[in-house]
């Protein structure tokens, strides 16, 4: 089997299993749509407000729906062993780990970003942050999984995981969060957000670099630990 | 000494209490960093000693056993 | 220099040895140095002719703040050679300067926003520093809660390093996005330190300070390093004879 044919079943193994589940493929988005409503409901639901925060709003929801899918990331294939027999696959792990976390952000950051213009128009954002709100979701929801991966990895043979994975991600996710908001909150005031962007896709594939090696060492640590 | 009397040391012009606060705080952040691994060390000690006379406490009483069903037999 | 040196220095037995000849040397000239540098700052200097007496925090506060960088980065640096010599001991001191780091970088923020109270007459302000800060210290609070959760202290001490090494890369990264973020958002134009250049008689203290608590971090880290290495190496013979622990 060549090393591309172990990536494809890896990711087509992943994707049907996240099908089979349909509770774990609806629940992230459910939650970011909760997470949403419940702003309106803290702060009041003056037009003016929700529009000032919108932006923050659904970048904050999209970080937390996407951390409470990262913790079943490699979960159940550790709980079932079927991790240790995909490390001992003559691929190399950060192919495997790759592959996992594209199939994670197909199933949860993609129908994220696609779901985010209901959202905006909820919060009353004006229609041209729209393109701003949906690209930059598009690019640092990748880079949200890559990050969360690691944390996945290093926490995924612990009792007590998920918080932990909170405590572990959240203050790395700061700078995709400062971006995705800054680009969104540049087009709501009808200014060039292309720049911010621009910075996202370079972090994006900052971490395309070197994620899947971080990834593939704390799974290492964690399964032989 | 800038300071003219214990008074105006005390309240530094009505700073004072910010002061004094923030030197007290770094000052128990610097006895607890001094004060932890002493404590654990001693803790440590304790226990590798504890551990260390358990295990000859057993040795010998296992040996004493074996010394019982020889004579037994 | 030779190898020979560098690995007989990573033996635990044989760095336990050395750091307790120089244990007491460092510990007095610290103790020396904060006490001599604090009592200065606090009692001998004029007041600033801005801030008054309030800015007496500083010699506190730009100690602490510059340690919290400081172990971070020595604690990535560390990390990433025991990841690759894999080097017991730099494993051991990786989980021994979490601690450290995070009560200095405690202590910075507390100094600090007591710093700004009378200063700018508020607690808290959304400062790109303070921001920064902030978020180091939650990078430093993950590493202590992810050796926590882990039973194995070789294991624990293995992930932190991925973790530290992880967060070392993107402290840069944090630290320009929250620049950044706090330039667009023109809330805090205010800063904790004015650049002007500081009075003699004012910096000799605070540099007398910063000396004494980088000594006093290196004193505590030995302590807890010497206390790690008696824990991980309980089972060795030179351990028991060393604790008197006959067996």
């Amino acid at each position: 089997m060549s090393v591309m044919s172990g990536f494809g079943v890896v990711l087509k193994r992943d994707l049907h299993l996240a099908f089979r589940n349909r509770g774990d493929l609806i629940n992230p988005l459910v939650f970011f749509m909760l997470v949403a409503t419940l702003f309106p409901l803290g702060v009041g639901p003056d037009p003016e407000t929700l529009m000032i925060m919108g932006g923050g709003v659904i970048w904050v929801s999209a970080l937390l729906s996407n951390l409470l899918a990262m913790d079943s990331l490699f979960r159940s294939d550790f709980e079932d062993g079927s991790l240790e027999q995909l490390m001992l696959a003559p691929q190399p792990l950060w192919m495997t780990a790759m592959a996992k976390v594209i199939s994670h952000w197909l199933v949860t950051g993609l129908p994220l970003t696609l779901l985010s213009p209901v959202l905006a128009i909820m919060f009353g954002l004006p229609s041209e942050a729209l393109p701003a709100i949906v690209a930059t979701l598009f690019l640092g929801t990748p880079l949200l999984s890559l990050i969360g991966a690691i944390g996945a990895g290093l926490t995924v043979g612990l009792r007590k995981g998920g918080i932990l994975l909170s405590l572990l991600t959240l203050p790395l996710y700061i700078p995709v969060l400062i971006l995705g908001t800054g680009a969104i909150d540049a087009a709501v005031s009808g200014m060039a957000w292309h720049g911010h962007l621009l910075w996202q896709g370079v972090l994006l594939v900052l971490g395309i670099t070197f994620a899947p090696l971080a990834i593939s060492a704390s799974l290492r640590i964690s399964v032989s630990g | 000494m800038y300071f003219e009397s214990l008074s105006d040391l005390f309240t530094m012009g009505g700073h004072g209490p910010y002061v004094w606060a923030a030197y007290g705080i770094g000052l128990s952040v610097l006895v607890w960093n001094l004060l932890s691994p002493v404590l654990q060390g001693r803790r440590l000690a304790s226990t590798i000693r504890r551990n260390a006379l358990r295990d000859t406490v057993r040795k010998e009483h296992i040996g004493n056993e074996q010394l019982k069903s020889e004579g037994c037999r | 220099m030779k190898w020979t040196f560098f690995h007989r220095m990573s033996s635990p037995k044989w760095f336990y040895d050395f750091s307790g000849q120089c244990l007491p040397w460092v510990g007095l000239l610290a103790l020396a140095l904060v006490v001599t540098g604090l009592t200065w700052g606090l009692l001998f200097t004029p007041p600033d002719y801005l801030q008054g007496n309030s800015y007496r925090i500083i010699f506190l506060h730009v100690p602490s703040a510059s340690l919290a960088m400081t172990i971070y980065v020595g604690l990535a640096v560390t990390a990433a050679i025991g990841f690759v010599w894999k080097i017991k001991l730099a494993d051991m001191a990786v989980s021994c300067l979490a601690p450290i780091g995070a009560s200095f970088c405690a202590l910075a923020l507390i100094s600090g926003s007591i710093w700004g109270k009378p200063t700018w007459g508020t607690w808290w302000v959304w400062d790109a520093r303070l921001t920064s800060m902030l978020i180091l210290l939650f990078l430093y609070l993950g590493l202590i809660a992810l050796r926590e959760a882990i039973d194995s202290r070789e294991t624990a001490a293995r992930a932190c390093a991925i973790l530290a090494m992880v967060g070392v890369v993107n402290i840069p990264i944090i630290k320009f996005s929250v620049d950044w973020w706090n330039t667009l958002h023109q809330g805090a134009t205010i800063k904790i330190t004015t650049e002007s250049s500081m009075a003699m008689e004012m910096l000799i203290p605070l540099l007398i300070s910063i000396a004494g608590f980088y000594l006093f971090s290196l004193f505590v880290f030995l302590l807890r390093l010497r206390a790690e290495i008696i824990s991980r190496e309980q089972r060795t013979t030179w351990v028991k004879a060393l604790l008197g622990a006959h067996s």
